[in-house]
């Protein structure tokens, strides 16, 4: 195998954002690596902060929001003379952020291809556009790298399409588009946040493949956000549960649908509808997520938790490896050698073995 | 331009003309019930106004002026003047002042939205600071204040006081007299527009086509030339139709207390005079120009934001 | 479609609703005399309860003065050349308790114990300023309830006079010519003519006074009777009317201003004589209105005069005192009955063009207005100028008979001298000749403007001088531009080379050009005097519109319900 090339390295990561009633904290100390060529998925409810801290790569954080602490370092390699760079994303300007790293480098593909697109702008100039602004290509040059992006994306009659406005075009012909503009500039990372959710469920698959066939293509790397499990299902090698700000259980695609260890984890698998599902409901995760404007004491998730300690009312829980794994890591007092030994949800794991059988077919 | 366009604009000028023709005829009931004549009712008698009437076709029933005087527009002929200039042809008359009029109403339209939209664009760029604020109570005033306080208060200032610009019109000097009243005009478009601007632009920069092009790495004063600019003043279009039209036809006090010899007063001297065939003629003056306002903005609405194609599909 | 099909039903509809509406309007009236008001005590009542010194001292404080009498001030000279004003008796008091006195007895006889009366006024100054002031005083006489009833403009005011919609209206007159007959007349009621008695006052004696007044001979005795006229009025059981006040015309003049004359009838304001002491020379004035017309068919309003004077002139013109004195007529005789006058005009009097001015330019002039005159077509008939064959003309002219233009008492005996023959002798006629009406007109000139297509007085170009001015430019609304005639006969006395007249309709805005030195005479009103009466540039002067109250009386139909 080859060798495994990290990217990107957050660590500790901690933003707040102010608002009328103050300031409160949304990221609340997040660690997490990509690795060249793979695919990371972020997993959460809404409100877990999945997409702040990917806007906070990119540097497109709100105006409100700041960066209390922690490291976005980011290595890339020149285009030029090969040589390896790394810079804590944090520390750059918002120059700096602006010209080498945003569309450049790192290029994000939004949820809602309705809106994400200028109304006003034809589709040509509009992917046409960071190449013209950043590499200084000529019209032509950036007409025809336009024509071979919209092809790449599956888009057939391409020149028609340069001059359209976005609301001629379906769903899917934009959320292709998006991605195009995505890749106009060649960036190494690509985040995707929630890119299919706005889209039917035909589509969906397609523009899943067609991610997939440019990353391999192209050796990027990809972080998803989402908060649908089938999705992840299908395209991610490492998963990230996120909730209340923090990762709560990180480890390969496997470990974590067929091993999960953190009681949110299971609520997440639990919920996922299913064909096979006997019972008349669907399962939901009582409660909903807290408020973070006020400070939260111990673990966040303990209020919803059934399988909740005293210890989850006092204490944050570090996150702990599971043995027999170097990817596999949960936060959560379950782990520790004194807790309980406490089991998923049988329907839980009656739902897992049949995922089992399947992926085995 | 394209066919199906061509085809919404002609079917547009047929109504337009149907309407016109029934705001004449509504126009010239309302003038039958108004009090008054435009003869001297003080110093003639009764008789010598009856015979008036009759000279000049007042003393017919409505109907029959109303088709005669539908004959005379064919032919370009708005009647007389019976009392602001008498004998005088009406065309004449209004002509004259067209320019006038609506040549401030323009520059103050202009100017308004000129500056309302920098200001709009100003106060959402720097929401929620000084400038902010400083653009919304800018606004506020230049709403709540009438137009002839402020013509007033730049009179003082720089006419009487500073002495730099004339009290009064002066024909021989057209753009010269013309800045004090543009200028006060103009104020009231200028909150209007700046107000619209500014929702209009955070709206807009809270849009999530803004983030994609901020995420494409382009620097933020190319975001908002590109990007938001286009989008905000689409839909400031729209607002200017009513304001243009309110400041080409609704000068009236400007007019008086700066002595401009424009539509507005001759108007309003019209109605107090009875003099109806200059009402007639200055009302439906005012109602093409907005028919035809509202037209060109319909359709130039089309051209600038290309999901309103009008009479399109794709 | 369905929206095109509405259009066109509203259309049609409208257009029935419309077309069976009547044409003209009706011209009955609408109410008779107000019955409170037949009572003669609560006429005179009303008499005595205005303080007219208050009101035009304090109030309108713009040089107006109060009301002796039926007759204004300064406008009517008699054969003792003295102003009829200055030894006519004054009937007007004020006193509040004779006012409820009176007004008491005449609710006892009504047998009333308050009643209910409706003021009509326009909201223009002075009516408006003086209304609201009334109101208060009319408002301390226990018993008496007034009800405001203000309309917008001069027009509507008098329309609801006409129809007998009002029952006590504040109105004014202004005199056509310097005779108190002007006033007498509208009083009368013997005729249809004089519809100016909206209140239908009727009093016999006064009617056959005022009738041997236009027969008498003898100038001393007919002043007299004029007197003796106006006395009737003011006795007890009369008062149709309550003067009010004479208008003055408060104004900013600069200092190096002088000669501008004020007149109380024809042309308001004379700029003839106007001699700048500083600076360039020409003159620039504020005026609140623009003109009707320069065409003397269609002439009437003051704008209308002073312009039309400053470029024109009449047989003879009016001095600073109102007295006629020769003008394009160097000289006259007049017959010894009174009936004949001949002018003989200047040798050097020209038209602007060259054309010398003749007795014909009269001639046509005068029959050409009697003909197709709008406004004053009445001028040359028994009511104003009576000249001989007019108001025979004149009534067949208005009935659609036939007749004689060349019947009219006027002829060019040659090109200089001009004989015309009154019906009656008139003292005022001299005076006439000096009110536009009777100015002259070049036929020539004024055929070649209609020929071009153009409206005579339509542009500077279409009328043509022989006055002191010529008209140069105007805009109307905007500026009426003049420069000094030097083809006038008198042109080495015109001092100004120029006049512009610049409209200014707001008082505010006429005072700020003033100030700002862009005007060098502007009119202003009470709200402006106090800041200036004090000061060297303000000035008044009496103009001569006499405000008073009429009542709406119907005397006959009240004499005739007394006979049931």
């Amino acid at each position: 195998m080859a060798e495994r090339d990290r990217i990107l390295k957050i660590r500790d990561l901690k933003i707040s954002f102010k608002t009328g009633n103050g300031s409160f904290q949304a990221i609340r100390g997040v660690d997490f690596d990509l690795y060249k060529g793979e695919t990371i998925a972020i997993v959460g409810e809404s409100g877990s902060g999945k997409s702040v801290t990917t806007k906070a790569i990119m540097g497109i954080l709100a105006s409100n929001g700041h960066i209390d602490s922690g490291t976005i370092d980011y290595a890339w390699y020149d285009e030029n003379t090969g040589e390896r760079h790394e810079r804590d994303i944090v520390q750059m300007s918002k120059d700096e952020l602006q010209k080498e790293i945003k569309g450049r480098k790192i290029a994000m593909v939004f949820q809602d291809p309705m809106t994400s697109l200028n109304p006003t702008m034809t589709i040509g100039k509009q992917i046409m556009e960071p190449m013209i602004y950043h590499y200084g290509k000529t019209k032509e040059e950036a007409y025809q790298r336009a024509l071979e992006l919209l092809n790449e994306v599956g888009i057939t009659d391409a020149e028609k399409r340069m001059n359209n406005y976005p609301h001629q075009l379906s769903g899917g012909m934009r959320q292709r588009i998006v991605i195009a503009i995505a890749l106009s500039c060649d960036p190494y990372v690509l985040i995707c946040d929630e890119p299919t959710t706005a889209l039917d469920v035909t589509i969906q698959a397609k523009i899943l493949e067609l991610i997939k066939e440019l990353q391999v293509k192209k050796g990027i790397s990809v972080i998803y956000i989402t908060h649908d499990l089938g999705v992840v299902a299908k395209v991610a090698d490492y998963v990230n549960v996120m909730y209340a700000g923090k990762i709560v259980e990180k480890g390969t695609i496997d470990e974590i649908f067929y091993e999960p260890r953190h009681p949110y984890t299971w609520g997440l698998l639990s919920a996922m509808p299913d064909l096979d599902t006997d019972d008349d409901e669907l399962y939901t995760i009582p409660g909903s997520p807290p408020n973070l404007t006020q400070e939260v004491v111990g673990d966040a998730f303990a209020p919803r938790n059934q399988f909740a300690l005293n210890i989850d009312l006092r204490l944050d829980p570090p996150m702990f490896d599971v043995p027999g794994s170097n990817t596999h890591q949960v936060a959560s007092w379950l782990m520790h050698e004194k807790a309980p030994k406490v089991e998923m949800p049988e329907s839980l794991k009656r739902r897992i073995q049949r995922m089992k059988k399947e992926g085995a077919k | 331009m394209d066919k199906s366009t061509l085809k919404y604009i002609v079917k547009r000028i047929v109504m337009a003309v149907l309407t016109l023709l029934l705001i004449i005829l509504i126009l010239f009931t309302l003038m039958k019930f108004m009090p008054g004549s435009p003869f001297n009712v003080e110093k003639l008698s009764p008789a010598l106004i009856a015979r008036l009437e009759a000279k000049y076709g007042l003393d017919q029933p409505v109907f029959v002026q109303f088709f005669n005087y539908l004959k005379g527009l064919m032919v370009g002929d708005f009647g007389i003047s019976l009392k602001l200039m008498k004998g005088i042809e009406v065309s004449s008359l209004v002509s004259s002042r067209i320019a006038i009029s609506f040549g401030i109403g323009l520059a103050a339209a202009a100017v308004g939205t000129a500056i309302g939209v920098v200001l709009g664009i100003v106060a959402a760029l720097h929401k929620n600071t000084f400038w902010d604020t400083l653009a919304t109570v800018v606004a506020v005033i230049g709403v709540s204040i009438p137009s002839f306080v402020f013509a007033l208060v730049l009179l003082l200032i720089f006419a009487v006081q500073l002495n730099i610009l004339p009290v009064l019109y002066d024909v021989n000097t057209p753009i010269k007299s013309a800045i004090m009243p543009t200028l006060a005009l103009s104020v009231g478009a200028i909150a209007n527009v700046a107000r619209f601007t500014r929702t209009e632009m955070i709206e807009v920069l809270r849009s999530d086509y803004i983030l994609l092009a901020e995420a494409k790495g382009l620097d933020r004063g190319t975001v908002i030339r590109k990007h938001a600019l286009r989008n905000t003043l689409v839909p400031v279009v729209t607002v200017l139709a009513p304001i243009i039209i309110n400041l080409m036809t609704g000068s009236m006090v400007i007019e008086k207390v700066c002595g401009i010899p424009g539509l507005g007063m001759l108007l309003v001297a019209a109605i107090q005079g009875n003099d109806i065939y200059v009402v007639m003629a200055v009302a439906f003056l005012y109602s093409i120009l907005y028919v035809v306002m509202m037209l060109i903005v319909d359709v130039l609405y089309g051209v600038i934001d290309p999901r309103i194609r009008v009479g399109k599909g794709d | 479609m369905k929206k095109l099909k509405a259009l066109l039903a509203a259309c049609l509809a409208l257009t029935l609703l419309v077309g069976c509406s009547s044409g003209g309007g009706d011209k009955e009236a609408k109410t008779t005399g107000n019955k409170y008001l037949q009572n003669a005590n609560i006429r005179k009542a009303l008499a005595y309860a205005v303080n007219t010194k208050e009101l035009t001292d304090d109030v309108l404080k713009d040089g107006s003065v109060p009301a002796r009498g039926f007759m204004p001030s300064k406008f009517a000279y008699g054969p003792d050349k003295k102003d009829y004003a200055e030894t006519a008796d004054n009937y007007m008091e004020y006193n509040l308790e004779k006012a409820q006195e009176f007004f008491d007895k005449g609710l006892e006889e009504l047998g009333e114990k308050e009643i209910t009366l409706r003021f009509l006024y326009e909201k223009t100054d002075p009516a408006n300023t003086a209304a609201d002031y009334i109101y208060g005083e009319l408002s301390k006489i226990k018993g008496l309830n007034i009800q405001m009833e203000g309309v917008d403009q001069k027009n509507a005011r008098t329309q609801k006079q006409s129809d007998r919609d009002f029952d006590i209206t504040l109105t004014r007159w202004g005199p056509d010519y310097a005779d108190p007959t002007t006033y007498l007349a509208l009083m009368t009621n013997y005729d249809k003519a004089h519809f100016f008695n909206y209140g239908d006052y009727n009093n016999d004696k006064y009617d056959e006074l005022v009738t041997q007044i236009s027969e008498e001979k003898d100038l001393a005795k007919r002043w007299q009777l004029c007197k003796d006229a106006e006395a009737i009025l003011f006795q007890d059981g009369e008062y149709p009317v309550v003067p009010l006040f004479q208008t003055g015309g408060a104004m900013l003049v600069k200092e190096n201003v002088k000669g501008l004359e004020v007149h109380t009838f024809g042309t308001p304001y004379i700029y003839k004589n106007v001699k700048k002491t500083s600076g360039d020379k020409t003159l620039v004035v504020a005026k609140e209105n623009g003109i009707e017309s320069l065409d003397l068919l269609k002439a009437s309003s003051g704008m209308d005069f002073e312009v039309i004077n400053a470029y024109s002139e009449g047989l003879m013109a009016l001095d600073k005192d109102g007295q006629a004195v020769p003008g394009l007529a160097e000289s006259y005789k007049k017959s010894d009955d009174g009936l004949v006058y001949t002018f003989k005009i200047r040798q050097n009097a020209k038209w602007a063009n060259g054309d010398p001015v003749t007795a014909h330019d009269f001639v046509y002039s005068w029959k050409r207005t009697l003909e197709n005159g709008e406004e004053y077509q009445y001028f040359f008939t028994d009511d104003m100028a009576s000249i001989k064959g007019g108001s025979d003309i004149y009534n067949a002219i208005t009935n659609d008979k036939e007749y004689n233009i060349d019947d009219l008492g006027v002829k060019a005996i040659d090109d200089k001298t001009l004989e015309v023959t009154l019906s009656k002798p008139i003292p005022y006629f001299l005076s006439l000749t000096a009110f536009p009406t009777a100015f002259p007109m070049n036929e020539k000139f004024v055929k070649s403007v209609e020929d071009s297509g153009k409206v005579y007085g339509a542009d500077a170009d279409s009328v043509l001088a022989c006055g002191p001015f010529k008209l140069t430019n105007y805009v109307q609304d905007n500026v009426f531009e003049l420069a000094k005639n030097d083809t006038y006969w008198d042109a080495k006395n015109v001092n100004l080379d120029g006049i512009t007249m610049k409209i200014i309709k707001t008082v505010s805005t006429a005072e700020q050009a003033f100030v700002a030195n862009e005007v060098e005479i502007a009119k202003i009103n009470s709200s402006l005097v106090d800041k200036y009466k004090d000061k060297p540039v303000y000035d008044s002067a009496l103009e001569g519109y006499l405000w008073f109250l009429q009542f709406n009386i119907d005397s006959k139909g009240a004499e005739a319900a007394k006979a049931e």
